[in-house]
């Protein structure tokens, strides 16, 4: 009997390669592990019976288009719709001989840091039910956490992969930009979005980078690696100079137990032979949030323009066209989207352009420009993925604010095109913590080889305590 | 207020979002704080920053002139909540 | 006081690529709907635009033709608005960093006029909406809107000019000359009826000799050159009439009825829209490299404008230009002989034969020409029309060198008989013998030169009268 809670995807391979099990046999138990387990958490959406690849399975975050399987981006709007074409990463994972388990719950259009937002219900955290996996990629998260699916892929604008993959202690990476196709991605923020693997080891990541990575002549936005990705096995940290920026790892709203996790974590790397430093990011982390929450709201304002009711997706009828755009669109969006668009119509409309959206894409130069000057020194960037660790649910719901400060460690090396890898470093109050590792663009090799190397040092126990 | 009901009633229009009253008022509030925490990019002389184009220093990327193949009817309107033959079909404009 | 029209026009026309602007479907012309679409130019959710090679090579050729500045970099933007034929509820344009910029088109005339090109852009076509439920498919009164997204994505390239056009039948000249070059450059067939042609004009009066731009109409949906004439001097009239009594003339959009041209135009105010212009993130910018631009550049023909200059130094101005509007000038050009005499030829009865001057042997038909005073006129016809055949002889058609031209022949057989009043008299009498009489005075007068059957055939005509 397969142990799903525990069996990380090369495990699985090497079932496969063996001829232990049939992906057939892996995908049912995968199925058998989400009637038990997933009733309690709604990681799910929505399962796929047939196993179609002898691979080993995987979910999808519900915003990335499989074809033939409802994609509904966690939205009334998309409620019913299904693809007529895959998505690149789905052809590619298809490619692979990787069977679909299933798309997972997520923030409605990636919008949120909790799976709260979804119009299907949240997902619950499988290391305490009571609380939140994170978001936006919440589902794929829990999924991967509590065993029902050995790997899984998320997306991440602001911190949606990173930081649920924090809350759920497993490990996230956010790919530099341009790495993985966005064909086929329901898009939130254009110039942000990138599609990102979630699993229970740094070495599964990086398989899985390898399968989806490369690039695309459907995403015009997307280059090929200058390097083949390497699957990381060295222990040892020598040669690599570790920065820790101040403002990352001083923030307002990082809590203590969080920050004595990422402290022991870094004095790891000392053990493991880093060149371990301080230096600085001066306005990146604090304009970080304000540049975000003005580029990403205006991009989707566009984006999210062409849920209409005309051609796919939910449609409330109306006299006349405009009429039933602005019926469809009031019942089809939650809260946040619709903030989030009109939020991004204001900062794009004429007379606000200039003093808001433009400025903003200066402060990303800026942010650049930061970031790109500590790596003149340092080849990783560390601080936590974020300031707490799992919260309750219907915490922060209230108050967009106040939620909006959970990806305010995320969010900065994101404006600026660059890759994180989160990797679980401890507990908290028995809640995990997330350790974040920033390379400049196209290290996702070195972010590997920190992350694996810290991963055995630390030896996290990805499987929730209350699971085992 | 950063932003008045007034302001959320015209953006609201502009993305074709039918809001109750009720919703309008709720929304004022909520952006108006929102508006208030982002203006802080203003704080910040950019005059001489050029705005971010792109994350990737990518130009020119375009493909060749060849068709590849289309969808067929019925699936162009698989997803369709309403069609008239080979038509999609919405209310009057 | 005296005014003079301000008039500035928006053309856009469609680049005839073998697919889209932003995806690989074929460009549709009269496919069943929906028949030449895909996840891009439906606009499902996750896709994504690529944009069209030979696209932007096209708008940069169609730039140098109009003597435009290529940008050193340009961009695309999204301009959003909503409606049913916007699929993605923006249509990816460009904006403030077009392809080409700064050019400009000498409509040559009596006195020339440059106008100047303000900026030639790249965007996609629109899909077609069907207004179901009423008679003529108008907008009022309809019960649904029917959506086909075949042309949805095509290749637009939009030319905005300087309102430097003064009069109506400048500004039809001037559409007939950009689009004679377009066509020329093969990237457009530039056919209203078709659709592949489309263009608005914006007028404004003010008085003569005044650099002052006064509020200006925009009229749109005219559908064809002449009925654009008819429009703007209509507008323009109406124009001169408020402000000479005293009123201010408001800024509308005048929308024509394609169907009926009497009918007066629907005004509308249209709201200023917010476009909500941003740099698309989606696609990267475009630097054109020097050596497309060199090389686009070095593939020019020479435009019809320098044309129609250089062979009004030989011809009046009108024959030129109509020679070069009505592609006849390449031939002109190939055919030996005097100037005036094959312009004329080719202006009149080689037009009517509808032969494609690109097949015609010129030498050949330029002996036919020298000729042509010694041919009768059906057999002169009658030889035109063969002169595209591959097997094109001259000789075939000369016969015997006899002059058979009416209009030679009938002046001398006139004098024949007025220097011959008694043999005319007798002739009506009934003494039609006397033909052969007044017959052999011709061939006198001609040498021998006159055609017989010709000669006979005027005297019986003017014997008879």
């Amino acid at each position: 009997m397969t142990d799903t809670l525990r069996l990380t995807a090369e495990e699985a391979m090497g079932l496969v390669e063996r001829g232990e099990a049939s992906g057939a046999e892996l995908h049912a138990a995968y199925l058998d592990a989400i009637r038990d387990r997933d009733g309690e958490l709604n990681a799910y959406l929505r399962t796929v019976d047939e196993a179609d690849g002898a691979g080993v399975p995987i979910a999808f975050k519900d915003l990335i288009s499989s074809k033939g399987v409802e994609t509904t981006a966690g939205s009334k709007i998309l409620s019913g719709y299904i693809p007529v074409f895959d998505s690149t990463v789905a052809s590619r994972c298809r490619e692979a001989g990787l069977p679909l388990l299933g798309k997972t719950n997520m923030d409605e259009f990636a919008m949120g840091s909790s799976t709260e937002n979804s119009a299907f219900g949240p997902t619950r955290n499988p290391w305490d039910p009571d609380r939140v996996p994170g978001g936006s990629s919440g589902g794929s998260a829990a999924a991967v956490a509590a065993g029902l699916a050995p790997w899984a892929l998320g997306s991440d604008t602001g911190g949606s992969v990173k930081q649920p993959a924090s809350l759920c202690g497993i490990v996230g990476l956010r790919p530099t930009y341009g790495t993985v196709s966005r064909y086929g991605i329901v898009a939130f923020a254009s110039s942000l979005d990138q599609i990102g693997p979630m699993t229970k080891t740094v070495r599964d990541n990086a398989l899985l980078y390898r399968i989806v990575a490369g690039r695309d002549h459907c995403d015009t936005t997307t280059v090929e690696l200058p390097e083949p990705v390497a699957i990381p096995d060295r222990e040892d940290l020598k040669g690599v100079r570790v920065g820790v920026p101040r403002e990352l790892n001083e923030a307002e709203g990082i809590e203590p137990g969080v920050k004595e996790a990422v402290d022991r974590t870094i004095e790891l790397c000392r053990e493991l032979g880093a060149d371990v430093g301080e230096t600085s990011l001066p306005r990146a982390v604090e304009y970080g949030l304000a540049c975000y929450y003005l580029v990403a709201p205006a991009e989707a304002s566009s984006n999210l323009a062409r849920y209409d009711g005309a051609r796919y997706g939910l449609r409330v009828d109306g006299p006349n066209v405009r009429e039933m755009y602005e019926k469809t669109r009031d019942a089809g969006f939650g809260d946040e989207p619709k903030r989030r668009i009109m939020l991004g119509a204001y900062a794009l409309s004429a007379g606000y352009y200039d003093a808001y959206y433009g400025q903003a894409q200066r402060v990303r130069t800026v942010i650049a420009q930061e970031h790109a000057a500590a790596f003149e020194q340092f080849d990783v960037l560390v601080s936590p993925t974020s300031p707490t660790v799992a919260f309750k649910l219907g915490e922060k719901a209230e108050n967009p604010l106040a939620m909006y400060l959970s990806d305010v460690l995320t969010i900065p090396s994101n404006m600026a095109g660059l890759p994180g890898l989160s990797i679980p470093c401890g507990l908290s109050d028995g809640l995990p913590v997330g350790f974040q590792l920033i390379g400049p663009q196209f290290s996702e090799n070195l972010l590997f080889r920190t992350g694996h190397a810290l991963e055995r040092a630390i030896g996290f126990d990805f499987v929730p305590g209350r699971l085992q | 207020m950063a932003i008045t009901r007034d302001e959320v009633l015209h953006v609201a229009k502009l993305a074709r979002l039918e809001l109750s009253d009720d919703e309008i008022d709720r929304f004022t509030d909520q952006l108006s704080a929102i508006l208030e925490a982002v203006a802080k990019v203003s704080e910040l002389d950019l005059s001489d920053v050029e705005p971010t184009a792109h994350p990737l220093d990518l130009v020119n990327v375009w493909a060749e002139d060849e068709p590849r193949p289309s969808l067929s009817v019925d699936e162009a309107l698989a997803n369709a909540p309403d069609r008239h033959g080979g038509f999609f079909k919405v209310p009057p404009a | 006081m005296n005014w003079e029209p301000v008039i500035g026009l928006e053309i856009h026309i469609h680049l005839k690529t073998r697919t889209k602007m932003f995806c690989r479907c074929e460009v549709a012309y009269s496919e069943p709907e929906n028949t030449r679409t895909c996840p891009v130019c439906l606009a499902y959710p996750g896709s994504l635009p690529v944009p069209n090679a030979k696209a932007v090579e096209w708008t940069i050729k169609l730039g140098l033709a109009l003597d435009c500045r290529i940008a050193e970099r340009a961009i695309f933007h999204r301009k959003n608005y909503f409606y049913p034929d916007n699929p993605k509820a923006y249509q990816i344009s460009q904006y403030d960093e077009p392809l080409c910029l700064d050019g400009r088109l000498v409509v040559p005339g009596e006195s020339d006029t440059e106008v100047g090109i303000v900026r030639a852009h790249l965007e996609e076509d629109a899909a077609k909406n069907v207004h179901l439920g009423t008679a003529e498919g108008r907008i009022s009164g309809a019960s649904a809107t029917l959506v086909d997204f075949n042309r949805a994505g095509t290749p637009l390239v939009e030319i905005v000019t300087q309102p430097d056009l003064r009069s109506a039948d400048e500004a039809r000249r001037f559409l007939q000359l950009l689009r004679q070059t377009v066509v020329e450059l093969g990237i457009s067939d530039a056919e209203m009826e078709k659709g592949s042609l489309r263009f608005d004009v914006n007028v404004s009066v003010r008085p003569e000799g005044s650099d002052e731009l006064r509020t200006r109409t925009e009229l749109k949906n005219l559908n064809s050159f002449a009925f654009a004439a008819r429009a703007i001097e209509r507008e323009v009239e109406r124009q001169i009439g408020i402000y000479e009594s005293g009123g201010e003339v408001e800024q509308e959009t005048l929308h024509f009825d394609p169907g009926k041209e009497s009918a007066p135009p629907l005004r509308s105010k249209e709201e200023a829209q917010d476009y909500r212009y941003f740099p698309e993130p989606d696609l990267v910018p475009i630097e054109p490299p020097a050596e497309l631009v060199e090389r686009a550049r070095s593939e020019l023909p020479e435009p019809p404008g320098a044309r129609i200059h250089r062979l009004a130094g030989e011809l009046d101005h009108a024959t030129a230009a109509d020679l070069v509007t009505s592609g006849r000038d390449s031939l002109y050009e190939r055919v030996p002989g005097d100037r005036r005499a094959v312009a004329n030829v080719l202006m009149n009865q080689f037009a009517t034969t509808g032969v494609d001057p690109g097949a015609v042997d010129a030498d050949e038909l330029g002996k036919l020409i020298e000729a042509r005073s010694r041919i009768p006129r059906d057999r002169f016809l009658e030889a035109l029309g063969k002169s595209g055949d591959p097997s094109f002889a001259a000789d075939a058609y000369l016969g015997d060198g006899l002059v058979a031209d009416t209009s030679e022949l009938e002046p001398i057989v006139d004098r024949i008989l007025e220097a011959n009043p008694g043999q005319v008299e007798s002739y009506r009498g009934g003494k039609e013998g006397l033909l052969g009489f007044f017959v052999g005075q011709v061939m006198r007068e001609t040498q021998g030169k006159a055609d017989p059957k010709v000669v006979n055939q005027l005297l019986r005509e003017k014997l008879s009268a």
